[in-house]
């Protein structure tokens, strides 16, 4: 019983029924942490599942956010394609610039009826032919129909609503002065290289594509350049030139403020120019240039202490024999004049005789040392070269008076803006700011030599018997000298010069006149040692080259702003009295 | 057990909250891109009128324009100035405008 008792024992007293249960704690503990475990593997597969939809979100976000924005290509859709730099002038005037243009090109396979597109185009572009088009046409290649369209063809084009026509971008260069600039600036090619000028010499510079938003500035003034281009044409038509130079250039730093050469071409058209005369008169050309070589005689005999400005020549004759040269003067001057005298008389023997009083080693160093025997370095391609020839029997004497050798005016003029600006050497040039970093400047002569030329150069301007009075303009000190020569091509013709300076007292500027073989003019009215006179058939510079550069300097002087001595003495003085 | 882990709580919130600002973030530099487009093409064209503008001043202003202008339009020519007309500094003009006034003065005093 007792066992039966014990048996009863097993079955829980609440137990209604004979299904087994584990009611052990131990077990009933075990159960549910299996219970949860499962729990947790559900709760862990869903978690993986999401994470990896998260990270899988958040790495294409990730990708898209340091991904390049898609404007940028559109950017640089928007930026002004410049392949050329703008040239301006020293006032900001633009000289040059790149625009946009088109060409206009077919595509022959895209054109549905051609006889009706020939008939568009001829009645719309009549100068184009119709037999060179339909062959274009046939033969189905892609071809240029018009080069370089304005907009008004642009505009025709576009209103023919052909398929087949394409406009093809490309860049022009625009001269906005058209002739103006036709010597100094040059052209570029269809594929924007320079070829000539400004635009050839700083080619590389213009096309720099780090500086391409900067503009190259030179040292022209568009004002006076067309002042001087004007005053050059009229006297052109005055005195039946072949051509005509002007050069205007401060003769303390070598800047060119003007330089000029006629005739001239625009630069906007295309043109095929083969004739010489349009050939750049002051850079290419090299011309005996004549007595306006006396001054450098003179100026070494004063610079070597050979003679002072009132030395006394004596003795001059009336012609000298030197080899089979016979040299005398166009005038008859008398035997005696002084070193001053014969420049401002402009004498060729007594230039002669002071030539020989310094020797031919001096001289031939004085003029080597000038630069007026080697090619001049400036900003254009265009530069002549002066004719070698030896220093033969004779050479000093007709050199002497410039004769027997060459230069370009734009030598002479840097050897005389050297001798007027206190003996300083400068070296010509186009590009704005460049000479005024120069820290040591080479002496050629002494300030003291300098201002003796300066007082003499003026006489022959200022004095009766001096040969340039017609440039005598009141206000502007004008001093200079003429130099009337023989072309050594053509020696019936004549080049005829004058350099001047002025003020004289402080030469600031010089401005070089020159005429290629220049006939009289009896129709001006001249203002001759201060009375009008008319009908004057001559032909020496005196005449011509030295008028035309007393009528610019007339002009160009109010701009050029000069206050002098003669004015202010002249008219302020006496106003305050 | 993890559900209760603060830490991992507030890095999922702060993860969730960049989730939904990055996409926001990211529409609204779209927008502004999208105006700086239209503010670039506008500058653009602006600066083409600006470049043709100048290239026809430049043109229309030049020496040999004008002059022709002035030979076309106008009948009379211009006349240069006296040199006594000129007075390099104000203070000669100002010495000079005070002399002819107090002789006009006079005159009308004498009258």
């Amino acid at each position: 019983m007792k066992n039966k008792k014990n048996n009863k024992s097993f079955i829980h007293e609440n137990q209604k029924s004979f299904f087994f249960d584990d009611f052990l704690d131990v077990n009933q503990k075990k159960k549910k942490i299996n219970k949860f475990k499962i729990h947790e593997d559900r709760f862990y597969v869903l978690f993986s599942f999401f994470f990896s939809l998260i990270l899988i979100f958040s790495i294409s976000i990730f990708s898209i956010s340091i991904q390049e924005s898609n404007f940028e290509y559109k950017k640089k859709n928007y930026s002004y394609p410049l392949l050329r730099r703008d040239v301006l002038d020293r006032n900001g005037e633009l000289m040059a610039r790149n625009i946009n243009s088109y060409h206009a090109v077919v595509k022959p396979d895209l054109i549905k009826n051609k006889e009706n597109f020939i008939l568009k185009i001829k009645l719309n572009f009549p100068e184009i032919s119709t037999i060179e088009l339909k062959k274009k046409l046939e033969s189905k290649k892609r071809f240029y129909l018009k080069r370089r369209l304005t907009e008004d063809e642009r505009n025709k084009l576009w209103s023919l609503g052909e398929k087949g026509i394409i406009t093809e971008l490309f860049q022009r260069r625009v001269y906005p002065h058209g002739q103006l600039y036709s010597h100094v600036l040059g052209q570029i090619d269809d594929d924007n290289y320079g070829i000539s000028g400004i635009e050839n010499y700083f080619d590389r510079e213009l096309r720099d594509n780090q500086k391409i938003k900067e503009p190259l500035v030179l040292t022209l003034d568009s004002n006076i350049q067309f002042l001087i281009k004007t005053q050059l044409k009229k006297a052109m038509e005055d005195f039946q030139t072949n051509s005509a130079g002007g050069l205007l250039m401060n003769v303390n730093n070598g800047e060119v403020l003007s330089l000029v050469s006629l005739p001239d071409y625009n630069l906007n058209i295309r043109d095929n120019i083969s004739d010489i005369k349009y050939m750049n008169q002051i850079t290419k050309g090299v011309f005996e240039l004549g007595s306006v070589f006396k001054t450098f005689t003179v100026a070494l005999a004063l610079e070597e202490n050979i003679l002072s400005p009132d030395s006394i020549i004596n003795n001059i004759p009336d012609n000298v024999k030197c080899s089979s040269h016979n040299i005398s003067d166009i005038h008859n001057f008398p035997e005696k004049l002084s070193v001053e005298d014969i420049l401002i008389r402009s004498s060729n023997i007594g230039s002669l005789m002071i030539a020989r009083q310094i020797g031919e080693t001096k001289l031939k160093k004085f003029i080597e040392n000038l630069g007026l025997l080697k090619v001049i370095n400036f900003e254009l391609e265009e530069i002549g070269r002066p004719h070698n020839f030896k220093w033969r029997k004779c050479k000093l004497e007709t050199v002497s008076f410039g004769h027997g050798i060459t230069t370009t005016p734009l030598q002479a003029a840097a050897a005389y803006a050297s001798m007027t600006n206190g003996g300083y050497m400068i070296r010509p040039t186009l590009q704005l700011g460049k000479n005024s970093k120069l820290e040591s400047r080479d002496s050629i002569i002494s300030n003291k030599t300098s201002d003796q030329i300066n007082k003499i150069l003026r006489k022959v301007v200022s004095e009766k018997k001096g040969t340039a009075s017609n440039a005598n303009i009141f206000g502007y000190e004008v001093g200079g000298k003429t130099g009337t020569a023989k072309n050594y091509i053509n020696g019936n013709k004549s080049i005829n010069t004058f350099i001047s300076i002025f003020p004289s007292s402080e030469p600031k500027y010089l401005l070089l006149v020159i005429l290629d073989d220049p006939k009289g003019a009896p129709h001006l009215i001249y203002n001759y040692k201060g009375n009008p006179i008319t009908n004057i058939s001559r032909t020496e510079a005196g005449w011509n080259s030295v008028y035309v550069s007393g009528k610019i300097i007339e002009k160009i002087g109010p701009i050029l702003a000069i206050n002098n001595n003669e004015v202010h003495n002249t008219h302020v003085v006496k106003k305050n009295n | 057990m993890i559900l209760y882990n603060k830490k991992k709580l507030i890095i999922i919130l702060i993860y969730i909250s960049f989730f939904i600002a990055i996409p926001l973030i990211k529409n609204e530099s779209r927008l502004i891109e999208k105006k700086i487009q239209n503010y670039e093409s506008e500058i653009f064209i602006l600066e083409e009128n600006l470049l043709e503008a100048n290239l026809e001043f430049q043109y229309l202003s030049s020496a040999s324009v004008l002059s022709n202008k002035v030979e076309k339009n106008l009948d009379q020519k211009y006349n240069n100035l006296d040199l006594s007309q000129i007075y390099l500094n104000i203070d000669d003009f100002i010495s000079e405008q005070m002399k002819t006034t107090s002789v006009l003065i006079d005159e009308k005093q004498k009258k």
